[in-house]
């Protein structure tokens, strides 16, 4: 297997390590059903006033979660719509109330997490609305209940490997204590025994500020991997087997089912635990080479695609695509106003001359898809099933086994769309 | 506007996900036509990937060419006006066959297919000297014809270039073992043009370097077997015949069935030099190698099952 080497971009959007949070815009809509419908409802009328981290919706089963207000406003309507990750769902549509929109006092960092037990820490969790912030978010709580981690050991998934994209990398960078403090907190909650950050050279930086706070807190279960800059790197399937070479001939799909919790999610945990805070903001990075001002900003959610770009002073130019998520795997937007959710980390501006390819012609056998393909599969017999329209040899191909990665259809010579062919199979 | 249509909603809507392999014809095809619509019609796509890599379809083939016709070039330098007008009237005589099967399949602008042109080269190169012209275009038609009749590149199962010389093998069995037209070139020459192949294909487009290795090892068994070539010209040979027995179109695609193929292959190769002369060899091998192929896939897609 052949990992990519991308031409990562990333130095744009890290003029600033400080975080800022823009002025929110005059409405939010705040997602509410973020990963299946009916299991939370809103709690909240048109026409309410609600205050910063005031609960909008509120889970009707074990499996929902809680939804907080961003900012201090007054609810206009609940509509459904899709989010910038593509999630239908239902929002609630808050007017900002501009002269005072971010209020939320946090009682102050509390030292009680280091005798919490499990349960407390996982009920807290759950009480803050914590996502885990993947491309598919769904309830921390529930991933930790269903406890798919590798070995005992939190992997903390620091790779960031995708062209653009920094949003982990700013928050590691400005606040690593915090991200240290949030991995322990997960670890405890999961009942696991070590932590490994695995991190990519790019962010060697950021490592060695990791390793200096380690070395002062004495945390010994905790260690720092840094990791060559391949994408896809954050894929369980690449970077366990990277971890630990005894897993090198492991069958990939294995991984699939693995928790690698993010920066993004770790950060959350330590805000929901310590400062008592619910998740209703994260750090998005917004860039591409069209964005005037690239930069990672603490978006509320529910802020519109368009008015996190308006946060960066808008485009410089017309793009060619913006797109919710890193180039390789995000989501082209349809709607610059759909709102962004806990799934998208990025909004990058790419401009018209990175995003007209050549036209597609047919495959010509030459085998870059399979010697890039991270979980083994063979796309290019996959599109020559799906073609035929015989589904049943795609799905004897292991076409369901795909991760979406991109990286066929990155590499095609012929420009075959190999992801949605073989997406399409199943 | 920048703005673009989800098509991935398109294609969800007209297919759902689900039991796929359980529907109708006709919903597969309509799922086929949304899957189409939404990403094979357009040149601009609008779903992840949103970048690609710098190999082009073109960029590929156009190294594959270049490499050949440069070996062509040396060979009507080598073979004199004969070799030249033999290697023309055949040439032309495949385009404008390949322009009538294009326009037969009511394509409404026919242009020259340069995978088939290459192929066209690599016969040429190893047609002999002294066979009839109406024997050559219709050597010219079978190639042509067994290409676009079953499919075009990629599409086929045997070499059409196997095809096409064992067509002119019938017509005149001994000629055709004659020498090739590179046979008589000097050590340095072939070194260098040997150096000169490898890096128009190995530099810069993501060859396996695996194929190198399979070009070597057959130049040690010809010179081994076949006292009249130098090394340098035996490696030039084989890397001639890496591209009729290793076709990128014909080899299996998982990297242990290439492998398993190339070993297969190299036996075959050596086994035929042992009782033909090089050029039939390599040809028989060529012809071999489809059925080969074929086998290594369905040994791979039961291990796969179980």
């Amino acid at each position: 297997m052949r990992l990519l080497k991308l031409l990562l971009k990333k130095e744009m959007s890290l003029g600033m390590w400080t975080l800022k949070r823009p002025q929110p815009p005059e409405r939010l809509r705040v997602p509410v059903f973020n990963h299946a419908p009916f299991y939370q409802m809103p709690c909240v009328r048109p026409g309410e006033i609600v205050s910063c981290g005031a609960k909008i919706a509120e889970p009707r089963s074990s499996f929902g979660i809680s939804a907080f207000s961003p900012v201090n406003g007054v609810i206009q309507e609940i509509t459904s719509c899709i989010t910038a990750a593509g999630e239908s769902v239902l929002t609630v549509e808050i007017q900002v109330d501009r002269k005072n929109a971010y209020s939320f006092l946090s009682s102050g960092e509390s030292a009680a997490w280091q005798d919490a037990t499990a349960e407390r820490l996982k009920t807290q969790i759950r009480e803050a609305g914590v996502m885990l912030c993947a491309k598919k978010a769904q309830p921390l709580h529930l991933v930790l209940d269903a406890a798919h981690f590798y070995h005992k050991t939190l992997v903390v998934n620091a790779c960031e490997s995708e062209p653009y994209v920094t949003s982990a990398q700013a928050l590691l960078l400005a606040r690593p204590l915090e991200v240290l403090k949030g991995a322990e907190i997960l670890r405890r909650a999961a009942g696991l025994e070590k932590i490994i950050f695995a991190i990519s050279e790019h962010v060697e930086q950021a490592a060695e500020i990791l390793k200096s706070k380690i070395y002062f807190s004495k945390w010994n279960h905790l260690r720092i991997e840094v990791l060559p800059a391949r994408y896809p790197q954050d894929e369980p399937a690449v970077l366990l087997p990277r971890l630990d070479s005894t897993l090198k001939n492991t069958d990939p799909h294995k991984f699939k089912n693995l928790t690698l919790p993010d920066i993004a999610t770790v950060f959350a945990v330590y805000e929901a635990v310590v400062l008592n805070k619910p998740f209703f903001e994260r750090v998005v990075t917004i860039s591409g080479e069209c964005v005037v001002q690239p930069q990672n900003l603490i978006i509320p959610f529910g802020t519109t695609a368009a008015d996190a770009v308006k946060a960066c002073k808008g485009f410089l130019r017309e793009p060619g695509r913006v797109i919710a998520g890193g180039p390789m795997r995000g989501r082209a937007l349809a709607d610059m106003n759909a709102p962004l959710s806990a799934a998208t980390d990025a909004v990058i501006g790419l401009p018209k001359e990175l995003t007209v390819s050549a036209p597609e012609v047919d495959c010509i056998r030459c085998r870059e898809c399979v010697d890039v393909c991270p979980v083994h599969l063979s796309p290019a017999l996959i599109a020559m099933a799906a073609k035929n329209l015989d589904f049943d040899r795609a799905c004897e191909l292991d076409a369901v086994q795909c991760i979406a990665c991109g990286n066929c259809a990155y590499v095609c010579p012929s420009h075959l769309p190999l992801v949605d062919i073989v997406q399409g199979c199943f | 506007m920048f703005c673009s249509e989800n098509h991935e909603d398109q294609a969800a809507q007209a297919y759902p996900r689900g039991a796929r392999s359980d529907l109708s014809a006709s919903v597969k095809i309509k799922w086929y036509k949304a899957l189409m619509k939404t990403s094979f019609s357009s040149n601009e796509k609008k779903t992840a990937p949103h970048l690609r890599g710098r190999n082009t379809f073109d960029f590929v083939l156009s190294r594959e060419l270049i490499s050949t016709a440069i070996l062509f070039f040396v060979g009507i330098f080598l073979g004199g006006k004969e070799f030249l007008f033999s290697s023309m009237i055949f040439i032309l005589t495949a385009i404008v066959f390949d322009f009538l099967f294009q326009a037969m399949g009511f394509v409404s602008q026919p242009k020259v297919d340069s995978f088939l042109l290459q192929q066209t080269l690599l016969l040429a190169l190893l047609l002999p000297l002294h066979v009839a012209w109406p024997v050559l275009q219709l050597t010219a038609f079978v190639l042509v014809a067994f290409y676009r009749i079953s499919g075009g590149r990629s599409g086929y199962f045997v070499s059409p270039l196997c095809m096409a010389w064992i067509f002119l093998w019938f017509f005149e069995p001994t000629p055709v073992s004659s020498e090739f037209a590179l046979t008589h070139l000097s050590l340095f020459l072939s070194a260098v043009l040997f150096f000169i192949w490898i890096l128009i294909r190995f530099v810069r487009t993501n060859q396996n370097p695996q194929r190198l290795f399979f070009i070597f090892l057959p130049a040690v068994i010809l010179n081994t077997l076949h006292e009249n070539f130098n090394w340098a010209t035996a490696c030039l040979v084989s890397a001639v015949a890496s591209d009729i027995i290793w076709d990128i179109a014909l080899a299996p695609l998982s990297p242990q069935g290439r492998l398993k193929y190339m070993l297969i292959c190299l036996i075959s190769y050596a086994l035929f030099l042992a009782c033909l002369p090089w050029n039939e060899a390599l040809i028989f091998t060529g012809l071999c190698a489809g059925f080969f192929a074929a086998w290594i896939e369905k040994l791979n897609l039961k291990r796969r099952q179980a």
